[in-house]
């Protein structure tokens, strides 16, 4: 009985400690904890609010219930951008990471000549700014001038239209985007050279091929990788913008979404009715329909990856 | 005990930190305001008042570039003004200037795009203006022109200040019209459509003329035809005959030209090149285009740089019909502490001998005003090109359109982009597409009128 006594004052003590402890450490990680309150949480419930609402920056907000989200399902131009980002969403991620895989595939080879300068070649793109980016892709995709249409020229293609063909708007980005990938590639690589070689020499040693050593010993082991690249290119893709407004961009602040709106993207559309239509309720209606198709497209990739991903080489 | 003053340290360091970030509501990224008084900026006997500029523009090494000149003006009036003092920040984006006006006092003045008057005043978002320029004399509002105080004016009042002008001119290659049987630029719509398809039918020309750019799909073969967007009631009044003509004509000439994936693809290739040697109607590729005033001095220097003067290669033409008119506009935050400060800063900077300067334009190659004594001042000028002075001159004297006024301006013009987009690619018909325009313009309409 009296053992039990100092058992439990010790563990009130321990507690006691422990409170402190804890105290201690929000009061180092409340700068964190402030701003992520203050310019993270309350933004996305003021968001929540404001869809409910008729606001348009300048008024007080006027509660309208589920009006906004009504319209929002009515309104041609939510499925048109919609569409437009889930083309974005679907073949971007994966077109990014073939590109930056085998980049990061030819990287990691060993004794090639010069490889740390290639690796900086290949990385430097990703320094670029989305701006100048876009500028220099509207310079080489042009139709007449442009680099693309030149060397496909040389081999007898002609070239299309690649900025003004609706067909063909979406993958020139896509294209400026997988130029851009050094980032991903540098994570890539470092998953590679975390694969031990003791594996593929005991593959060696059972006489597997370059091929089968890659999809039975390195995409298992750099799995995890590619879904946090996968998942985070999604997010992205969801999010995609910049270049959008970019491409598009006509005289004054004028929103357009390009060649018959192939470039409308779900957050230009919603940048448009907030800023240039002054229609800030349904902008964050818009924002919140998408913050749950991110959820939901987050969540399922996840519940898809618990089975390919082979969490064991963590 | 040392622990816990280090402790006291820390957290005294994070709440200033944190205090340092949030700025207060009323400068943000502002330089302090100097010596201004409790109540935010209102000057008393000896105190000075601090007016905030913001500008679009970013800041330029340049002396002649817009916000350089711009920063002289201000210089100027700081060291000609003891209780006032205006103070200018660069490269406020569209969305920046929204935001802040729509929360506090900071700026006091800011430089807006010319369709946001309407919507911004119609929400209270603007300090109406008709008083101060319509009282002082020595402002002379006489002396700007019309049709700049119609993109200004909403429903009687003044809410903006126009300091640049702007419209769209047709440039053609002498050389190519008179292969194509026009001694000179056609002065009827009519003539204009068949002129650009003379042009495409040489064999040396690979468009007739551009039937293509973003700002001219919307609006600009409207005012040819000299159709008109609203009713008098301001109503939307996109289904008339002449905007069908307009629109119709458009399509004609693209479908006539090899269709619109090949003016697309024109565009494209030519786009880029436009106000360099290689420019299309320098070299010859077209007939003519229609662009605005701001690619004239470029292909001015071009041309003289390749051997393709102005007067024998190549000239300039008001448009047939009509022809758009915009302008840059600078507007005061409704919630401004001190109108009277502000409107002294802004009648400075707006003054008479401000857009004489203004006018000299980057490189001083010429900057259209919408002061008649400044475009005066431009076609003096040695510097400027011939045919800038004969645009200044032009949009002096000629009757000018504009889009109307209306609060829901940003919806009409997007839905004619995206509806007769579609009818110029193929995907929509006429019918629905003017349709479509009509019932979207009128939505919108409907919606800011509270209907």
């Amino acid at each position: 009985m009296k053992k039990n006594a100092a058992t439990k004052a010790k563990a009130v003590r321990k507690s006691r400690q422990e409170r402190k402890f804890f105290w201690k450490g929000m009061l180092f990680a409340s700068p964190w904890l402030i701003g992520f309150v203050c310019f993270t949480i309350l933004p996305v419930c003021l968001a929540f609010y404001y869809s409910f609402t008729d606001y348009n920056l300048f008024n007080d907000p006027a509660w309208v219930g589920f009006k906004n989200y009504k319209e929002l399902f009515q309104d041609q131009y939510v499925w048109l951008s919609l569409g437009n980002t889930m083309y974005i969403v679907i073949l971007a991620p994966l077109i990014g990471m073939v590109v930056s895989l085998a980049l990061a595939m030819l990287l990691n080879q060993k004794n090639v000549p010069g490889l740390p300068f290639f690796r900086t070649v290949f990385y430097l793109p990703s320094l670029v700014p989305v701006v100048a980016s876009v500028m220099l892709l509207t310079w080489l995709l042009n139709g007449h001038y442009g680099l693309v249409n030149q060397i496909l020229g040389f081999f007898g293609i002609e070239g299309p239209a690649w900025l003004t063909d609706p067909r063909y708007t979406k993958i020139s980005l896509m294209i400026m985007d997988a130029w851009r990938c050094g980032g991903t590639m540098i994570i890539y690589l470092a998953a590679l050279r975390s694969v031990p070689a003791s594996l593929y020499e005991a593959a060696e040693l059972d006489g597997a091929t370059g091929w089968k050593k890659f999809f039975r010993i390195t995409i298992p082991y750099i799995s995890p990788t590619i879904e946090f690249n996968l998942i985070m290119s999604m997010i992205g893709s969801f999010q995609y913008f910049t270049q959008g407004m970019l491409l598009t961009g006509v005289s004054g602040n004028q929103v357009a979404g390009g060649p018959s709106n192939s470039l409308l993207f779900y957050c230009l559309y919603l940048y448009q009715n907030a800023f240039s239509f002054f229609k800030m309720g349904y902008a964050c209606a818009m924002a919140v329909v998408l913050f749950i198709i991110i959820m939901i497209a987050t969540m399922l990739a996840r519940k898809i990856s618990d089975r390919m991903v082979n969490y064991d080489v963590e | 005990m040392k622990k816990k003053v280090l402790a006291l340290m820390l957290a005294a360091v994070m709440a200033i930190g944190l205090a340092a970030c949030g700025g207060g509501g009323n400068n943000g990224d502002q330089p302090s305001g100097g010596e201004t008084s409790d109540d935010g900026n209102k000057g008393g006997d000896g105190e000075v008042t601090t007016i905030t500029v913001w500008t679009m523009q970013a800041e330029d090494n340049d002396p002649t570039a817009g916000s350089s000149r711009l920063k002289k003006l201000i210089d100027d009036f700081n060291a000609s003004h003891d209780d006032i003092q205006a103070e200018l920040s660069y490269a406020k984006t569209y969305d920046n200037i929204v935001t802040a006006i729509a929360s506090q006092d900071t700026p006091d003045i800011f430089q807006m795009y010319w369709q946001y008057a309407s919507p911004l005043a119609a929400r209270g978002a603007l300090y109406d203006l008709t008083d101060f320029v319509n009282n002082d004399a020595e402002y002379d509002k006489a002396d700007f022109l019309d049709k700049a105080w119609n993109l200004c004016t909403v429903d009687d009042k003044i809410y903006s200040i126009p300091y640049t002008a702007s419209s769209s001119f047709a440039m053609y290659n002498i050389e190519v019209l008179k292969e194509a049987g026009w001694d000179s630029f056609p002065t009827t719509f009519e003539d204009m459509i068949q002129c650009a398809k003379d042009c495409y039918d040489l064999e040396s020309t690979s468009m007739g003329m551009n039937p293509l750019s973003p700002w001219l799909d919307n609006v600009m073969w409207p005012a040819m035809t000299q159709a008109s967007w609203e009713d008098a009631d301001g109503n939307p009044a996109f289904d008339s005959e002449a905007m069908r003509l307009a629109y119709s004509a458009q399509k004609e000439l693209i479908d006539y030209q090899g269709g619109y994936a090949a003016a697309t693809g024109w565009e494209s290739d030519f786009g880029t090149a436009r106000g360099g040697v290689t420019d299309p109607i320098l070299t010859g590729e077209t007939g003519f285009l229609l662009l605005p005033d701001s690619s004239i001095p470029t292909m001015y220097n071009a041309g003289v740089e390749a051997g393709y003067n102005y007067g024998e290669t190549w000239s300039i033409a008001q448009l047939p019909g009509n022809s758009m008119f915009t302008a840059g506009v600078y507007e005061m935050n409704a919630k401004t502490k001190d109108p009277e400060a502000a409107w002294e800063v802004l009648s400075y900077i707006t003054s008479k001998d401000a857009m004489a300067y203004y006018a000299e334009g980057v490189n001083n190659v010429g900057q259209l005003c919408p002061r008649a004594s400044a475009l005066d001042a431009l076609m003096e000028m040695e510097d400027v090109c011939e045919p800038m002075k004969q645009v200044a001159d032009l949009i002096k004297n000629a009757e000018l359109q504009s889009f109307p006024m209306s609060g829901y301006v940003d919806e009409y013009l997007t839905a004619i982009s995206n509806n007769m987009t579609s009818y110029l690619d193929g995907t929509l018909d006429l019918d629905t597409a003017v349709a479509n325009v009509q019932s979207e313009a009128q939505a919108a309409c409907d919606a800011f009128n509270g209907n």
